[in-house]
């Protein structure tokens, strides 16, 4: 057990200007915030792999029932899914440096890749 | 240990910094709020007014089934009333009571922080509740769900669209503002702390406030990717779920069942947590076993995430699987008893002030244990199989969700509720409230144990006649819960505005949320606030000087 449940000195000793600061300034904690929720928005998509592979386990279709697995064209839109995010983040440093062209050429990629992706999507329901 | 903050810093309290605050009144309580401690009593009113609607249903349950005849209601509504009772009780007013009320007002007060970490987030996450309420229960206008909480598809895909659409939409927004309820809590507990006080020194809600947003942030989300499938499945004509094209039912069961179990601990461990913070106070001595309490809470989160399928022995699970699945949920016995087993270790030999919050809290352990050791029984799978889907069921799970969360919740508010309002809540009545709820409760759903094992189906509306006489019992039993409430609103409402003044600190308690004033100001403190190591040294020499010296605001204003 602990000695000092409160420690007046100590406590009084804190009360100081530079404490005060750092709590009257709201602290910025957005990164640490949206890592927290992307740890629980990764779970929704974690829960629908799991789901699938869970229902391929139990299933009771016969083996030519089973549906495929599309791997070629949903795997070309999760890439160019995931590389949108560093070509706008690209675009936004270019934006900070005052980079004209760059955020032109940057916006123009992810807008041809977005007109690839959509035509992609229809191709894949289509089938 | 306690010297770890410079010392050589001015000593002078700083002024107050309240300007740009407006007052409290009525009014802020409806506004968009961001002080987290009117949205914990928003979240703690708000969810009290469904529990109220809730318990209004369960009435309607509990008269149908007071003769063994369809009379009171149609069967069909009789669905429709477990169904929105269930849901209505599970994330409209334990869940938001538990973490969303408690947790908002005591987590930043207790860490000495000025606010959550994102303060406009946890307005957004409050708001989200009334219109999700309001849609579950506005259904009985329409068509209500009736596939009970469970939503099990085939059933629920062929039971009415519109009532089971409006169970989805309320339980995803509900499930939304959970999960950003956790987010702000996890980024509070981890980043917000007062400077100086470290983890092992917090009070125990906050360990298991951190516990419980573990669980939402990794199981919620995944009930929400079940509830989308579902929603194609009943609206686009997919097949996920759906047997008739293909689709597998026990898929559903397992995202469900992947959230639905830890819903539970995330129902009973901010009520864990509290009661480890009113027992010490109240029996006058240190908590037993801190870390063993604060770890177990850890233990629990970990070993709830695996041990879903225990839902499903009944459902064609594999021998193997359910073996794991019953060992594991077995295990969880032992986390669970470590805390109930330091819980009598701290009150043994203690100086009981037995009011009203000890009285809930003690009812609390000894309802919970009840409920825990049918939870063992029911983990066993031969057990299991006979008693799935029969009132021995109903009678576990509300001995753990009434006898331990409901029991738990009110003794918080018994116990802050000086503190929220800055007044006394009369003990004459709080009393009469106890020994109404602990005998309606008892009454209740003590002799459903005796119908589950005599084979007494859930969830159907009419039984055989053998039963009659004790179902009759359990019906008395739910409407003297039904008029228990009466006197704790009436003693809340009352006291809200007529109530005898609250000191700062009536229980001479020594954490931190004491330490100022009742109800606290918008800034929570006046300067820094103090920095308490050991939030439970009560009885100790040291406790006991220093419970003199400090006084909250008293403390500062006689510095400056
Ligand atoms: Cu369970």
């Amino acid at each position: 057990m602990q000695t000092s449940a409160v420690d007046t000195e100590t406590t009084l000793n804190v009360a100081s200007t530079a404490a005060i600061a750092h709590h009257d300034e709201h602290p910025d904690f957005r990164i640490f915030g949206m890592i927290m929720f992307l740890l629980a928005e990764s779970m929704i998509f974690l829960g629908l792999f799991a789901a699938y592979l869970t229902f391929r386990a139990v299933s009771t279709l016969p083996e030519d029932q089973m549906p495929e697995l599309e791997l070629l064209l949903p795997g070309i839109n999760t890439l160019i899914l995931i590389s949108s995010s560093f070509i706008i983040h690209k675009a936004e440093d270019s934006i900070k440096e005052n980079d004209i062209q760059g955020v032109q050429k940057w916006f123009g990629i992810s807008a041809v890749l977005g007109v690839i992706f959509w035509r992609v999507s229809c191709l894949n329901t289509a089938t | 240990m306690t010297q770890a903050i410079a010392e050589n810093l001015p000593s002078s309290a700083p002024p107050p910094e309240q300007g740009h605050h407006s007052p409290t009144t009525w009014r802020t309580f409806f506004s968009f709020s961001e002080d987290h401690k009117v949205i914990g009593i928003q979240y703690l009113v708000t969810s009290f007014v469904f529990y109220l609607i809730g318990g209004a249903l369960a009435v309607g349950v509990r008269a149908e089934l007071a003769t063994p005849e369809v009379d009171f209601v149609s069967r069909e509504l009789y669905n429709q009333l477990f169904t929105v009772h269930a849901t209505v009780m599970i994330f409209l007013w334990i869940v938001p009571a538990g973490t969303g009320g408690f947790g908002n007002y005591l987590l930043p007060l207790m860490i000495g922080a000025r606010d959550m970490a994102f303060p406009k987030l946890n307005a957004v996450a409050f708001w989200m509740i009334p219109p999700a309420g309001v849609l579950l229960i506005g259904s009985f206008l329409v068509e209500a769900p009736g596939s009970g909480w469970t939503s099990y598809p085939p059933l629920s895909l062929v039971n009415g669209q519109v009532g089971e659409m409006c169970w989805i939409v309320s339980v995803l927004l509900l499930g939304t503002s959970s999960i950003l309820g956790a987010v702000n809590f996890s980024t509070t507990i981890l980043k917000m702390r007062r400077p100086g006080l470290q983890l092992t020194q917090m009070p125990l809600f906050c360990w298991a406030m951190l516990s419980a947003s573990a669980l939402i942030l990794i199981s919620t989300p995944v009930l929400a990717g079940a509830l989308i499938l579902l929603s194609f499945d009943l609206m686009l004509g997919t097949n996920f779920f759906n047997p008739a094209g293909g689709g597998e039912p026990v898929v559903y069961q397992h995202m469900f069942w992947f959230y639905s179990h830890p819903a539970v601990y995330i129902m009973i461990l901010p009520v864990f947590g509290m009661i480890s913070d009113i027992l010490p106070v109240h029996a006058r001595k240190p908590i037993f076993g801190y870390k063993a309490i604060a770890y177990s809470s850890l233990a629990i989160s970990f070993l709830g995430l695996i041990v879903w399928a225990h839902h499903m022995f009944t459902s064609g699970t594999p021998p193997w699987l359910r073996m794991f699945f019953m060992v594991a949920t077995m295990i969880i016995a032992v986390p669970t008893g470590i805390k109930v087993f330091s819980w009598v270790a701290t009150i043994w030999g203690g100086k009981i002030r037995l009011n009203s919050a000890m009285l809930f809290s003690m009812g609390f352990v000894s309802m919970f244990v009840v409920g825990g050791l049918s939870g063992v029984m029911v983990a066993s799978v031969p057990f299991d199989i006979h008693v799935h889907d029969t009132y021995f069921i109903v009678a576990h799970l509300h001995y753990v969700l009434f006898g331990g969360s409901v029991f738990g919740l009110y003794a918080g508010i018994y116990h802050w509720y000086p503190k929220m309002v800055g007044r006394m809540l009369n003990e004459t009545w709080g009393k009469i409230h106890f020994v109404l709820t602990f005998v309606g409760f008892n009454l209740c759903f003590m002799p459903m144990h005796w119908l589950g094992l005599q084979g007494m189906p859930r969830r159907v509306a009419e039984y055989d006649p053998q039963f009659a006489t004790v179902n009759l019992i359990c019906t008395i039993g739910s409407f003297l819960l039904a008029i228990s409430t009466l006197p704790f609103i009436f003693n809340a409402v009352w006291c809200w505005v007529k109530g005898e003044k609250a000191p700062n600190n009536p229980w001479n308690a020594l954490s931190l949320e004491w330490q100022t004033e009742s109800p606290p100001i918008p800034t929570n403190w006046v300067g820094e606030p103090p920095l308490i190591t050991d939030p439970y040294a009560y009885g100790t020499k040291s406790g006991r000087k220093s419970i003199g010296a400090i006084r909250g605001s008293d403390l500062w204003a006689a510095k400056s």
